[in-house]
């Protein structure tokens, strides 16, 4: 789903030159990035990269060293309370009070916001059920399993209707099913036009999600972009996904002899029916079909290799941990 | 068993070497000691005996010390294990209660006593100022490490009682308090011989009891050393009762580790759904008002049954009034207006210190400073909110000193003068301020720190108010302004509020702002 944009749109969130250290540590170096409206965003990088860093910059918490951030066009130094109402930002640990119930949570935060009292049981009902949880609203909150406060958290950061949602590692400590159901509110979320920036090392479950990326590593950007980019940063040679039925034994030999493969090969996770095609960067791909159509070969699929999230997150960050 | 106490030994002994607090406390007793030679020698251009009286002056101040020290350094010997979850570690690597207990709480108590051999030579000064004999000073270090021993060891046993650092010492100071109370309860009850329809025998055993309280009471012990003129006896009784305490209290602690040895169990999501049984209603235009009041101060019940136990309080107060007084037709004479209204105000200020120490501390105990710092209002309001909840949390007790003013006005503004007003308010606001300032810091010692320190202020410091008073209150009646007293008040609170709990204001904020980056 790539949304076009013209020179005028104002970016969610606009991320220039953030510098920012202490104790000695530079956590954040000339970090610029921008997020899109109405886009799920994916904030990337290895433990002590600066990531909790630029978020807690980015939601008023953390005055910078240097540098300028904007939300929707309103800036993070001069304007935090006019920012604060835009975002709704959700902690990567669970911050609770205990001794309430759903409902009287979600109340509170909703009269923090100055929703009105009539507005509230409206708003509370909706992220309720947008979250799965209206049957547990009189629960306490210490009776509820780590994925529902999860939900609980989510839905409090939705009651004041915010346009953007800064998500610190949302899916940490919960189970796959948990995760997958958080990943399918996310998606509903971005449906309704909310612009999520989502900070996980879930790398697998961003890929599919999210719009577009940026890579941080040692506090510096190592990629900032469409999803799409990143992934298809490629090499010399453009690979391939070939999958036949029931392959003849010959296949890769005959594959060999095709014009514009320079290499075939099984790879190993493959039950024998899959090849890896390497082709010369000089051949279109469709001819190179035509071709394997022209032997008579029974394809199941034909599709360029991308780089799978985890590779371009390997390729572009540092191993070790930053000293 | 030997090589684990022992590596436990060395290893605690080392965290606490390592730790800043104590050196902090070792520092500051030092420019104490500093203080109080200044003071002695001050002293010594009057002619007193400034020798006894520096002498005096540390001894009070080591008994502060330790009991200050009790409900907040000893109390988490074994609770910091059972707080960061690491007691059932310990214990699966083999370690005994007795080596655990041994050795958590030993380092400690070398520690401490460290601080009291460290100071001995520089007591000795007191001989050479005067007043005072070698015996004396021995004999009052010796009453003060028995002291200690009872007070390490009783926290000793309420931490492994206790599952949290918070809740050993609440359970410390509440047994600490009740032990200092109990002497002037038990010598007020034993005194009423007046009354006739309490028993005799009773005031016997009250009389009884309380001679044998003051027998381990220290500071009975070190009034007797500072007064004995001829030969003093270095073990008194105070000594083997206290070390006997501290004995008892030690092998209660070793027997009971194991029932007693649960992890802190914060964490309680997993369990079956838990549903309150009343509702609260709707959250208030002040939301955090709303929140503090009935999730932290315990809401309109909790309001409810503290104004009904002032009015209790009082009207047991009336009863023994019309017990001693049948046939009175007021309900509270002058002197027990005056004790009602002065335990009222007793009360309201352990209320004001406790609402302090929790207020912002339970923020950052459930981690939620950030997001209500993320709320659209300044920090200075919510901060402002909070208070308010604290205020009206306290309403019941202050109705009942407005109740209590009005009732019997003279009776309560003739016994007490203006300036001791000022510096108890002043005092309470300073202890207050500290203890939400200190809450943001450490994890359950603000209070007992917070009263320590305005403690020693209030001895170091008192002067300056009551210059100010007497110099306003002289420049008015200078300038023919009869109230002038008033003027005192207000230009005592305007230097207090500027030059001390404006700074410390400031301070909260802006810890409370680098907590919600945490």
């Amino acid at each position: 789903m790539q949304q076009t944009y013209d020179a005028n749109t104002v970016p969610a969130i606009s991320v220039s030159e953030l510098t920012h250290s202490f104790k000695g540590h530079q956590a954040l170096n000339q970090v610029s990035f921008a997020v899109m409206p109405q886009t799920l965003h994916g904030f990337v990088g290895p433990n002590g990269a600066g990531k909790t860093t630029t978020l807690k910059a980015i939601c008023t918490l953390l005055k910078p060293n240097w540098g300028e951030i904007q939300v929707f066009g309103h800036s993070v130094r001069s304007e935090s309370i006019t920012v604060r109402e835009k975002i709704g930002f959700m902690p990567d640990h669970f911050s609770m009070y205990r001794q309430m119930t759903v409902f009287e949570y979600l109340d509170f935060f909703a009269a923090a916001y100055g929703l009105q009292l009539a507005q509230r049981d409206q708003v509370i009902n909706d992220v309720l059920t947008l979250t799965d949880m209206d049957g547990r609203r009189d629960d306490l909150l210490s009776g509820l399993s780590r994925g529902m406060q999860q939900r609980v958290s989510l839905a409090r950061v939705l009651v004041h209707d915010p346009d953007l949602l800064l998500l610190d590692e949302p899916a940490s400590g919960l189970d796959p099913r948990a995760r997958i159901e958080l990943m399918e509110i996310l998606r509903e979320l971005r449906r309704m036009g909310k612009t999520i920036f989502i900070s996980s090392h879930i790398l697998t479950e961003l890929a599919e999600l999210c719009d577009s990326v940026t890579i941080i590593d040692r506090g510096h950007v190592r990629f900032s972009g469409p999803m799409d980019a990143l992934l298809d940063v490629d090499d010399d040679t453009p690979r391939f996904s070939l999958k036949l039925n029931q392959p003849p034994e010959n296949a890769i030999e005959l594959l060999l002899g095709l014009d514009g493969i320079i290499a075939a090969d099984v790879p190993e996770y493959s039950s024998g029916n899959e090849f890896d095609l390497e082709l010369d960067a000089a051949t279109d791909s469709n001819i190179v079909l035509s071709s394997i159509i022209g032997l008579g070969l029974p394809i199941i699929s034909f599709s360029r290799r991308r780089k799978q999230l985890n590779q371009a997150f390997m390729d572009l960050t540092t191993r070790g941990v930053p000293t | 068993m030997i090589s684990g106490t022992l590596t436990l030994f060395n290893w605690s002994l080392r965290t606490d070497t390592r730790s800043i607090y104590p050196h902090i406390v070792r520092a500051c007793f030092t420019g104490f000691m500093l203080l109080a030679v200044l003071a002695a020698w001050a002293n010594s251009l009057s002619g007193m005996a400034p020798g006894l009286q520096f002498f005096e002056q540390i001894c009070r101040l080591n008994v502060l010390l330790i009991s200050v020290s009790g409900i907040s350094y000893f109390v988490s010997a074994v609770t910091e294990e059972k707080d960061s979850g690491t007691l059932a570690l310990l214990r699966l690597a083999g370690v005994t209660p007795l080596a655990i207990v041994l050795s958590k709480s030993t380092s400690r108590l070398i520690s401490a006593l460290m601080l009291l051999l460290i100071q001995l030579p520089f007591t000795f000064l007191a001989i050479t100022l005067g007043g005072v004999t070698w015996q004396q000073i021995i004999a009052a270090y010796l009453a003060l490490a028995a002291w200690m021993c009872m007070v390490a060891n009783v926290a000793l046993f309420c931490s492994v009682r206790c599952n949290t650092s918070g809740r050993a010492a609440t359970l410390a100071t509440s047994v600490l308090l009740l032990f200092f109370a109990a002497g002037p309860i038990l010598a007020g009850v034993a005194g009423l011989t007046g009354v006739s329809w309490i028993s005799p025998r009773f005031l016997a055993v009250c009389e009884n009891l309380h001679q044998q309280q003051q027998m381990v009471l220290i500071t009975t012990r070190l009034n007797e050393v500072f007064t004995t003129t001829g030969p003093v006896e270095f073990l008194a009784v105070q000594f083997w009762r206290s070390v006997a305490v501290g004995g008892v209290t030690f092998l209660l602690s070793v027997t009971l580790f194991n029932r007693y040895s649960e992890p802190a169990d914060d964490n309680t999501h997993g369990r079956s759904t838990q549903v309150r049984r009343f509702t609260v209603g709707r959250c208030w235009k002040l939301p955090i008002v709303w929140k503090d009041f009935l999730f932290f101060t315990g809401g309109k019940t909790f309001l409810l049954t503290k104004f009904f136990g002032y009015s209790l309080l009082v009207a047991g107060i009336s009863a023994f009034h019309q017990l001693d007084r049948p046939g009175s037709a007021q309900l509270l004479n002058d002197e027990l207006t005056f004790v009602a209204f002065v335990a009222i105000t007793c009360l309201l200020c352990v209320e004001i210190l406790l609402y302090a120490s929790g207020s912002l501390f339970q923020e950052v105990r459930q981690s939620t400073i950030a997001s209500l710092t993320m709320l659209p209002m300044g920090t200075p309001f919510l901060l402002l909110q909070k208070l308010g909840a604290c205020c009206l949390a306290l309403t019941p007790g202050a109705l009942w000193l407005v109740i209590l003013l009005a009732y019997y006005p003279s009776a309560i503004t003739k016994p007490i003068p203006a300036t001791a007003v000022v510096s108890v308010v002043f005092e309470v606001l300073l202890c207050a301020h500290l203890t939400v300032l200190l809450s943001l810091y450490t994890r359950w010692a603000a209070l007992p720190i917070a009263i320590f320190v305005t403690a020693i202020s209030l001895m170091c410091c008192p002067v300056i108010p009551l210059a100010i008073f007497e110099l306003s209150d002289h420049m008015a009646r200078l300038n023919g302004i009869s109230l002038g007293i008033f003027l005192g008040v207000i230009v005592n609170f305007a230097w207090g509020w500027l030059f001390v709990l404006l700074p410390m204001e400031i301070e909260i904020l802006n810890r409370w702002n680098r907590l919600s980056r945490e």
